[in-house]
């Protein structure tokens, strides 16, 4: 008969033979991957790896699934102690952890997790089957079921063996109050010492049959992302957010049209996703009801690839076939799906690779095809010539320098719709007032300013963005100035992070930098200050982007208003749907735009009357939403600028 | 010299632009030639009256397909032998020729603009590059030709019943069944392009309710336009997308343009800003809808629309 020692080695070396034949199954696809370099800065990855993990910090912004996670999580890696104690006492006779507290405090600790542990699943269950949060949807539930139940069964398994373990030596053990209330029960059962021992041995090995099960099991789960989540966090992309990756290589062209381009470190996001859905949730293209979910952009992604491993679907296209081009085209770039993934996921970066490829083949939705079309005549999206760029400035009292011919201090970058917009020139001329009247040195391009081609570029349009990008930098380097500054989020981005693309590190300010300084300076005053009660909508490309989060704050708390936030703020705020050049796409798909959701957000906040917006484009999409809503009445949009005025 | 010419059918009969090659190939063929026609599925006689010396006439299942009359089309080039097949420009056109082309090894020139026979040979005038260029070729005889509208005049009726009906033979079943008719939809007689109307009435946001688009319906009757809206009315379903004039639906540049409680979002002013006329009426005189309106007026569309509707009433009574 095989020893227990032999009997347990070899279960343990055809597991691990086959779970790691399963996981190399999984990561063939992702070391085959093309090369992108995410090794610098060990220190900074680590300290992040270790931050997310141990901190839980984007995991716990959702307080109930995040705690029960945390629950499992530690649990586990305390559980990890009985795992040791079972496989090591079977293998090498005479192990035990008992010298370093193995019977006291890590028995107690583990029957401590154990509750915890089984308490998190209860919780989990709860919410898979009552709570059934709509971010569920898509996602494998049997999969997450089926998790739950080899979870139970490691951890019960574990204390019914040790409370058969004490039952059979008849000692209760303060150190295990739940096994020995167990083992108090089978007293009461009037159960055999021998049957407790016979007891005893039952569940070792079927903690032993459990345990390994799980690790056979784990390869072909989401919840493969217990091993791969640590990597995927820690090869993350530490380039700054507001900066999109090259265009691909002369060889292949840019973008992705064939799941083999997508490089290694974006195969290994494929098969971390958790399918927690957190990303579909924050997506105001999935809650417009249009046909995107960044989960499920994923999901599909990651089964292409699998599928395609096994030699199935050869000849199924990446994009029309496996994601759809609405899909593609409902992306908004607002980044939301990037910051809430726990595990650093890239939904929107690969949605991008993928419009690059579309615009290469020149497969462009309708109505941007007209927009770029402009851009690449006229130098703006709105089929204007260039040279009535700066003809807003006739209405005002004074003339503003033209920086290309005199040295200024700030030079503003006025953007497309600041320049162009009739509902927006208001603002922008009020800007120039309150600029001339504290007394700053500024100066615009006139007809030398270009569209920045922010959004260019995240439609895929490359060559248009490289022209627009390539012009603005000769017209900027011409002229001599300490910084730049713009109303517009989307050309900050441009200008401070994008144009690094082009070897330059310009200093880009948004004006509600500008403004917070002339107030601490004192050279601007706020309007009077009647503690009315205000909402903010951070702008995806100032907030997100750029963590611009507490100027535009601070201006409306030193107006002497009263801000009343949104639930969705700041990190978490609710893009308004015109990023992404979706401002130039036919939005009619829409079910709710998304926003109409925002307004109506800001209306069920019940005493809000002022909708404080700092981007020219939110000045467009939400006067448009209050008007489609018919609620022009109840609440009113206004610009920062609207807050404050000269001294 | 002979010329088969390919007849188009619409709703029976034969399209103008067949008339104009029955024609045409009178003139080519001059006295002493033959004019032959190829008719597929309808009734003889309704091709009788073009003033062709033949009708080979196939007694095909009226729905077209391009297997189907491409296997007919065969026969009657096998009965007629002529020296040029016409066939229209058109979407027929374009299916048959190459194919027969191909099959029988003829030359084949499209987009003629103008024929010349000569001897043993044809030269065509092809209209190309969007009728940008003109390409003369020339191709040996026999040849097929797809032939532009208005190349050759339309034919006058002449005496019915003087051609000679000639029967093909059907061919054989297997030619056509590569290809089988399922359906046929027409366009829905009730859509509409707005583009296309000379007078829109454009209601906006400032209607107020879905009861007021039956108001607006009755008044644009009345002044024989056709009822359009903006983003908001669209959005609310209150009219549908086909109606929708901006960035967003169509760009309109009627004669006139009557907008009621539209404010003039630049979006919308995209969609209609170059209207010949535009009359504007909102109850808010800084929309930026007069910025672009020749004429306009400060005052409640409820007010306006009855009393519209009975000024349009009594002149029309």
């Amino acid at each position: 008969m095989l020893s227990t020692q032999f009997a347990v080695f070899l279960l343990l070396a055809a597991t691990l033979a086959v779970s790691g034949y399963r996981f190399y199954k999984v990561l063939a696809p992702v070391f085959r991957g093309p090369a992108v370099s995410r090794v610098d800065h060990p220190e900074q990855r680590a300290a992040g790896t270790v931050a997310d993990i141990g901190l839980h910090r984007r995991l716990l912004r959702k307080r109930y699934s995040g705690t029960l996670h945390a629950m499992l999580f530690f649990g586990f890696l305390f559980l990890f102690s009985a795992i040791i104690q079972a496989f090591g006492s079977a293998l090498f006779p005479g192990f035990s952890l008992a010298a370093i507290g193995g019977a006291s405090w890590i028995a107690l600790g583990q029957e401590f997790f154990a509750a915890l542990i089984l308490i998190a699943l209860a919780m989990a269950a709860y919410q898979r089957a009552v709570l059934k949060p709509a971010r569920f949807e898509g996602s494998n539930s049997r999969d997450a079921w089926t998790i739950y139940v080899l979870v139970a069964c490691v951890v019960v398994t574990m204390l019914l063996e040790s409370a058969f373990h004490l039952a059979a030596n008849g000692q209760p053990s303060a150190w295990r109050p739940i096994g020995s209330g167990i083992a108090a029960l089978f007293g009461k059962l009037d159960l055999s010492q021998s049957a407790a021992a016979q007891g005893n041995e039952l569940f070792y090995w079927a903690h032993i049959a459990a345990v390994l099960g799980f690790l056979i099991y784990i390869p072909g789960s989401k919840h493969r992302h217990m091993f791969l989540a640590p990597f995927n966090i820690y090869f993350r992309n530490l380039q700054p957010k507001g900066m999109l990756s090259p265009a691909g290589d002369a060889e292949t062209g840019p973008g992705v049209s064939d799941i083999d381009q997508f490089n290694w470190k974006y195969k290994l996001d494929l098969v971390s996703c958790t399918e927690c859905g957190r990303c579909q949730e924050a997506c105001p293209a999935h809650a417009a009801s249009l046909p995107l979910s960044p989960k499920k952009v994923i999901m599909n992604l990651r089964d292409h690839m699998f599928e395609r491993e096994q030699g199935k679907c050869a000849e199924v296209s990446l994009i029309g076939g496996v994601i759809k081009e609405e899909t593609l085209w409902a992306c908004t770039t607002c980044r939301a799906c990037m910051d809430v993934c726990p595990v650093h996921i890239e939904p929107m970066t690969k949605i991008i690779e993928m419009r690059r490829s579309l615009v290469e083949e020149g497969n462009v939705e309708p109505m941007l095809q007209d927009s770029l079309a402009s851009l690449q005549r006229n130098g703006n999206s709105m089929g204007k010539p260039a040279r009535q760029r700066a003809k807003w400035t006739r209405d005002l009292g004074f003339k503003i320098k033209d920086a290309r011919e005199e040295p200024v201090d700030i030079l503003w970058f006025v953007g497309d719709f600041a320049s162009y917009d009739p509902r927006v020139q208001r603002i922008t001329l009020k800007v120039a007032e309150v600029l001339q009247e504290c007394g700053v040195d500024f100066g615009i391009l006139y007809d030398g300013e270009q569209n920045s081609g922010n959004d260019v570029r995240r439609t895929g349009e490359e060559g248009v963005f490289e022209m627009l990008a390539k012009q603005n930098i000769e017209t900027i380097d011409g002229c001599t100035f300490n910084r730049i500054m713009t109303t517009d989020p989307h050309s900050l981005n441009a200008l401070r992070q994008e144009y690094r693309l082009f070897g330059r590190d310009y200093e880009v300010v948004h004006y509600t930098q500008l403004l917070l300084e002339l107030l601490e300076e004192g050279k601007l005053v706020t309007s009077p200050a009647d503690g009315s009660v205000v909402t903010y909508h951070d702008p995806c490309y100032l907030g997100r982007y750029n963590g611009g989060f507490d100027a535009p704050r601070e201006i409306i708390r030193r107006a002497g208003y009263h801000l009343h936030e949104m639930g969705r703020c700041r990190e978490n705020s609710f893009c308004c749907g015109a990023g992404g050049g979706r401002i130039w796409m036919d939005d009619s798909a829409s079910v709710e735009r998304p926003s109409e959701s925002r307004i109506k957000e800001a209306l069920a906040l019940g005493d809000v009357g002022v909708f404080v917006v700092a981007c020219p484009k939110d000045t467009v999409m939400y006067t448009a939403a209050v008007q489609a809503l018919g609620v022009g009445d109840r609440i009113a949009v206004k610009d920062m600028i609207d807050l404050v005025r000269a001294s | 010299m002979k010329i088969l010419v390919y007849i188009d059918l619409q709703n029976g009969v034969p399209t103008s632009l067949s008339r104009e090659l029955v024609n045409g190939a009178r003139g080519l063929v001059g006295s002493g030639g033959t004019v032959d026609l190829a008719l597929f599925g309808a009734d003889a006689s309704v091709a009788g009256d073009l003033g062709a010396d033949r009708i080979l006439h196939g007694a095909a299942p009226s729905d077209y397909t391009s297997a189907r009359h491409g296997a007919w089309l065969d026969r009657a080039i096998d009965e007629s032998k002529p020296d040029l097949v016409l066939l229209g420009y058109t979407t027929s056109g374009l299916d048959l020729g190459p194919a027969v082309a191909m099959r029988r090894d003829l030359p084949l020139a499209s987009y003629c603009a103008a024929v010349r026979p000569g001897d043993g040979t044809v030269e065509v005038d092809s209209s190309i590059y969007g009728g940008k260029l003109v390409s003369t070729v020339s191709a040996a005889l026999p040849a097929i030709l797809l032939i532009n509208a208005g190349a050759f005049e339309e034919a006058g009726a002449s005496a019915a019943g003087s051609a000679k009906i000639v029967e093909l033979a059907a061919p054989d079943a297997g030619a056509e069944a590569s290809i089988s008719f399922i359906a046929a939809s027409t366009p829905d007689p009730n859509a509409i392009d707005i583009t296309k109307a000379s007078r829109l009435l454009c209601v906006g946001r400032g209607i107020g309710s879905e009861d007021a688009i039956e108001e607006a319906r009755e008044a644009a009757e009345l002044m024989g336009a056709e009822l359009v809206g903006s983003r908001p009315i669209v959005d609310a379903g209150w009219l549908p997308k086909e109606r929708q004039v901006g960035k967003s639906g169509r760009k309109v540049k009627p004669k006139l343009y009557l907008s009621l409680g539209v404010s003039g979002a630049p979006e919308h002013i995209e969609g209609m800003g170059s209207a010949e006329f535009i009359v504007a009426i909102n109850t808010d005189a800084n929309a930026p809808i007069f910025d672009h309106a020749h004429v306009g007026a400060v005052v409640d569309v409820a007010d306006f629309l009855p009393a519209f509707k009975e000024a349009l009433g009594k002149k029309a009574g």
